[in-house]
């Protein structure tokens, strides 16, 4: 193929006399000033960020609806019933009641009884 | 006689007047302080026991912990450590017992009157809390590891003897409670005139022959260097009392039912 040795007026563009601006220089300019350029590792930590936060509203939401659901499932406790049958030796109306205190003393002798804890010693210290 | 000398007798009885006046109106005022009352006095002893036995357990545990830092470490203030933490051990541990030992001995004091072996016991017991008393004063003076070994081995020695001490004071308190017990039954027994002698009798004879043998365990001869446990035996036969005593309740609530009727 021939070389062209001449040139084409028609076309500034190949005018090796012109300075063109710089593409890249003019594609700059055209972006939008408000717009930010992030790093990865920024991108990765929202990202993370969004999941912690969605993850703390979704236990949120399940502890109040597991609490919700142990209020409603909550058993009442049911008064203990108290025994019909007493002890015969408890039941002092039988007695006459001049008697009755005295006799209630002597039922009761065993609860007299010396309530002190043993001490509870390591013999073995210093040895 | 002379003015004078009339006057000073008068202003001298004035004074003595004034005097006695003031005398009464003291007496009057100042109300009289009455005795404790054996169980105000045991409530008193047991209050300190307890706080004796806290006492103890926070120098025990502050004492295991030096000796572990001591084991771990070896080093001479470790050492140092731990044998301070020891004699406290052991003032806090005597003042403990010496508390349990009062506390006894005051509760003795109730029904005292049904056994004649209640004094005996109690001057022990008051025995034994002044040799606690006199070690307490001794134990400052240990400062090496030989010394509170060898210490630690009176103690032991002496230990056998607060054992045996304290289970037989305790086994003393209950008998005297259910003579004391006996002897009310045949009070409202008889406030009650109740005819009953044949069955009184032969279960108060049985009762009192269990406690005796419940008593008797306690006499058992200690080895010097370990204490033989007898409470377990003292009490089969003390539960043994307590059927016969309770059936003998029994038969007064009969009694005493009958006699409305």
């Amino acid at each position: 193929m021939e070389e062209k040795i001449y040139q084409n007026f028609d076309q500034p563009q190949d005018n090796p006399l012109e300075i063109i601006p710089d593409k890249k220089i003019a594609t700059s300019e055209l972006k939008p000033i408000n717009k930010l350029s992030l790093s990865p590792k920024i991108t990765l930590l929202i990202i993370l960020g969004a999941i912690i936060f969605v993850l703390f509203l979704l236990s949120l939401v399940i502890t109040q609806s597991r609490n919700s659901a142990n209020k409603s499932t909550n058993i009442i406790p049911s008064i203990t019933p108290v025994p019909t049958v007493t002890d015969s030796n408890t039941n002092y109306s039988l007695i006459p009641s001049p008697y009755q205190i005295d006799f209630q003393k002597i039922n009761n002798y065993s609860s007299q009884d010396l309530n002190l804890p043993i001490p509870q010693i390591d013999t073995t210290v210093g040895q | 006689m002379p003015k004078g000398v009339e006057v000073r007798v008068l202003s001298a009885a004035h004074f003595l007047l004034h005097l006695f006046m003031w005398l009464v109106l003291f007496l009057f005022l100042v109300k009289p302080v009455f005795a404790q009352s054996p169980t105000d006095l045991y409530t008193q002893y047991r209050t300190d026991y307890l706080y004796q036995r806290d006492q103890y357990q926070q120098n025990y545990t502050d004492y295991l912990n030096k000796k572990n830092i001591y084991l771990q470490y070896q080093t001479s203030n470790a050492e140092q450590d731990e044998i301070n933490a020891t004699k406290t051990v052991f003032l806090s541990r005597n003042s403990l017992l010496k508390a349990y030992l009062m506390t006894l001995r005051v509760a003795l004091d109730q029904n005292s009157s049904y056994s004649s072996n209640t004094p005996d016991i109690q001057a022990k017991l008051q025995n034994l809390e002044n040799w606690l008393d006199t070690q307490n004063q001794l134990i400052p003076n240990l400062n090496s590891a030989t010394d509170l070994s060898n210490w630690a081995k009176t103690f032991n020695t002496q230990n056998v003897s607060i054992q045996a001490l304290s289970y037989t004071a305790i086994v003393e308190s209950q008998i005297n409670l259910r003579l004391a017990t006996l002897d009310q039954i045949q009070k409202l027994a008889d406030t009650a005139q109740i005819n009953w002698s044949d069955t009184y009798n032969s279960q108060s004879d049985q009762i009192k022959s269990l406690l005796q043998s419940a008593y008797n365990t306690t006499q058992k001869i200690q080895r010097q260097d370990k204490y033989t446990d007898f409470y377990p035996e003292a009490k089969k036969y003390l539960n043994q009392s307590d059927t016969r005593l309770d059936n003998l309740i029994s038969d007064l609530k009969s009694y005493l039912i009958q006699k409305t009727n």
